[in-house]
């Protein structure tokens, strides 16, 4: 019996230039992603302050934003994302799922 | 359908549900300090508001410092990255956050980074390293770090230190300190002029030679540079348009009377871009070289001179040998002439007599009446045996001076005899007497008629000798003897032999003891026809009682 391919997520996080949260949320979501989705994501960083109209069509009303775009549902949380295990819960991979 | 209607609801109600807790995530991340940004919709479009705090005064320190700066986790992860970094690296901050430092580091420069990351967990230090940029552009920099104590994680911060612009600034301050103490110290007059052709640089030469500084001159009001043996002027609008002059003499006037001579090499000076920003003029000091090539020429002429006048002279002195060697021949001819017609009178003395006294016999014998037709062909047989005689005398003599044409073989007594028998009436009739010893009889290959001639030279030098010291029973000896394959031949006289002082000179031309009677040309005929002819020796010698000459062959 064949196994289904893991799905592959698309993320995209919405950071605010240089600030300090936008920072930590790029490292966080970065060894989430390396940890957790090795091989099988796409990570979009988007700056809202260079492409404000971005945030707009994505209603994205703060920084840092991310954005799970696949597979669906849409998933977004607020904030540097320090807490593991509230991500990996909120994208459907819960280590005790 | 209620089933489908009461599903609908639900999922409704879940994703409002879903949205309402979206919404209070981001009401509680706002309030609770966990964004750093709110995006608000305005009639232009969106905005970005910044929150304050998100950028203590300390981090716009940070992001406007001209050097890189980065907080890494233990394990070199960057946590932290200000827009300096950024550009070092040459990439998007997001590229950078969370990727290990350590990629950005030129591999053969890990080891030392690796080391340095482990000692700034403990303490500040610091290492030069090399980064890299996405096309593989090496940027040295000094890693300095430190422990951090960052939101209760442990950490480490460091400064990056671009040291790229250092070095290259160092390099162009030596590469220009360089340049300026060459052209300071060169022993040639070097300068550099921009791209105007006014001078912006020049060595100490060049206000030695001006007299004052060139510095902000045009070039061309300066220096008025003649190009070679024309009137053409220099300019330096040639290298400026990228005319390069290599080597080219030029002359400049430096006094009313100085003319100094220089190679000049011009060439354009041009940027990384190759575009001209200027030029350098180059003057090597040839004047001494030009004035020892002027006095070497000068010398040249002179010595052609000397050369073509000496040439002149050497053939005067030529011309004038030669008359003199044909005057030479000329009077030896006329001596040896001399020779002969007197050689010649003794010979016919005695025949002449007798011929006298046989046609004076005639007319007595007449007279006596005893003219008899056989006293008369006896009187004209005697008669003409003396006439034949005298006319063998005179052939003896042609053919004695006759000058030999080859050399031919012959036994010396023979050639001796030949001699004694011409002089032989001159030598009795001054009582001189001639003693012949052949101790061998030697035959030698050469000319015999001029052998004899130089015999006879010695006799008749013998003979006048003897006559004018008066001696008493004057004798001359003569010996052959054969030495080896030579022959040796000595003729010995006993008038008292020449004075030492003079010996030496016999064989000279011209030299003589005779006055007016001699010419000075017998003993040297006699040695050119010996030594020259026939590759033997004559010497002289006194014994005491005369001299003796020797000829060996």
């Amino acid at each position: 019996m064949e196994r289904a391919q893991p799905e592959r997520y698309l993320l995209r996080l919405y950071i605010a230039g240089r600030s300090r949260l936008s920072q930590r949320a790029v490292v966080n979501v970065k060894a989430i992603c390396r940890e957790h989705l090795p091989e099988r994501h796409i990570l979009e960083v988007i700056d809202i302050e260079e492409q404000p109209e971005l945030a707009g069509s994505h209603q994205i009303v703060a920084a840092p934003t991310l954005v799970k775009e696949s597979p669906l549902p849409h998933r977004r949380f607020i904030g540097d994302m320090p807490k593991t295990s509230t991500i990996l819960q909120g994208l459907g991979l819960d280590p005790e799922s | 359908m209620p089933v489908e209607g009461s599903a609908h609801n639900r999922q409704k109600k879940e994703e409002l549900l879903l949205r309402l807790h979206e919404a209070e995530a981001v009401l509680d991340a706002i309030r609770n300090g966990e964004v750093d940004a709110v995006v608000v919709r305005t009639p232009v479009g969106e905005k970005v508001f910044t929150l304050e705090g998100s950028y203590h005064p300390s981090c716009v320190l940070v992001e406007t410092m001209n050097e890189g700066a980065c907080t890494l986790a233990f394990d070199g992860t960057i946590l932290f990255c200000n827009s300096r970094l950024c550009t070092m690296l040459d990439r998007p901050l997001p590229e950078i956050l969370g990727e290990p430092f350590l990629r950005f580091v030129v591999p053969s420069d890990a080891d030392a980074f690796d080391a340095i990351l482990h000692k700034g967990r403990q303490e500040r230090c610091s290492v030069e390293i090399r980064i890299t940029t996405p096309e593989e552009k090496w940027i040295p920099v000094i890693f300095s770090c430190r422990p951090l104590d960052q939101d209760g994680k442990e950490g480490i911060c460091a400064v990056i230190t671009d040291l790229s612009e250092k070095i290259r600034l160092d390099e162009t301050i030596a590469s220009g300190n360089l340049a300026k103490s060459i052209i300071e110290q060169a022993g040639e007059v070097i300068v550099v002029c921009n791209e105007e052709g006014r001078v912006i640089r020049a060595s100490q030469l060049t206000n030695d030679l001006l007299g004052k500084s060139p510095m902000g001159e045009h070039f061309d009001d300066v220096y008025r540079l003649t190009m070679g043996e024309t009137e053409r002027l220099f300019t330096v609008a040639d290298p400026l348009q990228r005319r390069f002059r290599r080597n080219e003499e030029v002359r400049l006037k430096v006094a009313a009377e100085t003319i100094l001579y220089f190679l000049l090499n011009a060439a354009p000076l041009t940027d990384d871009g190759d575009r001209v920003i200027g030029c350098v003029v180059t003057l090597t000091d040839i004047t001494y070289r030009k004035e020892a090539e002027k006095n070497l020429q000068r010398a040249r002429e002179e010595l052609e001179q000397r050369v073509a006048e000496r040439t002149l002279d050497l053939a005067r002195t030529v011309r004038e040998l030669r008359e003199k060697e044909h005057m030479l021949l000329q009077q030896s001819r006329l001596a040896a002439m001399g020779e002969m017609i007197s050689n010649i009178a003794h010979q016919w003395r005695q025949p002449l007599n007798a011929l006298g006294l046989i046609i004076q016999e005639l007319p007595m014998v007449l007279e006596e009446g005893e003219l008899t037709p056989e006293f008369l062909d006896q009187s004209v047989a005697n008669a003409m045996m003396l006439v034949q005689h005298m006319s063998s005398t005179i052939d003896d003599f042609r053919n004695f001076f006759k000058p030999d044409k080859e050399k031919v073989p012959f036994r010396l007594s023979q050639v001796v005899g030949n001699a004694v028998k011409l002089i032989e009436a001159s030598f009795d009739n001054r009582e001189i007497e001639i003693t012949l010893h052949f101790q061998d009889d030697p035959t030698i290959v050469g000319y015999p008629n001029e052998y004899s001639q130089v015999i006879l030279n010695i006799l008749n030098n013998a003979k006048d000798a003897v006559e004018a010291r008066g001696t008493e029973k004057p004798m001359v000896e003569i010996r052959i003897a054969a030495l080896g394959e030579k022959s040796l031949l000595t003729i010995t006289d006993n008038a008292g032999g020449i004075p030492e002082e003079i010996i030496y000179k016999v064989f000279d031309p011209h030299f003589t003891t005779k006055d007016t009677q001699g010419t000075g040309i017998g003993l040297f005929m006699a040695k050119n026809i010996i030594e020259k002819g026939m590759n033997g020796r004559v010497s002289v010698r006194n014994t005491g009682t005369g001299a003796e000459f020797t000829i060996e062959v």
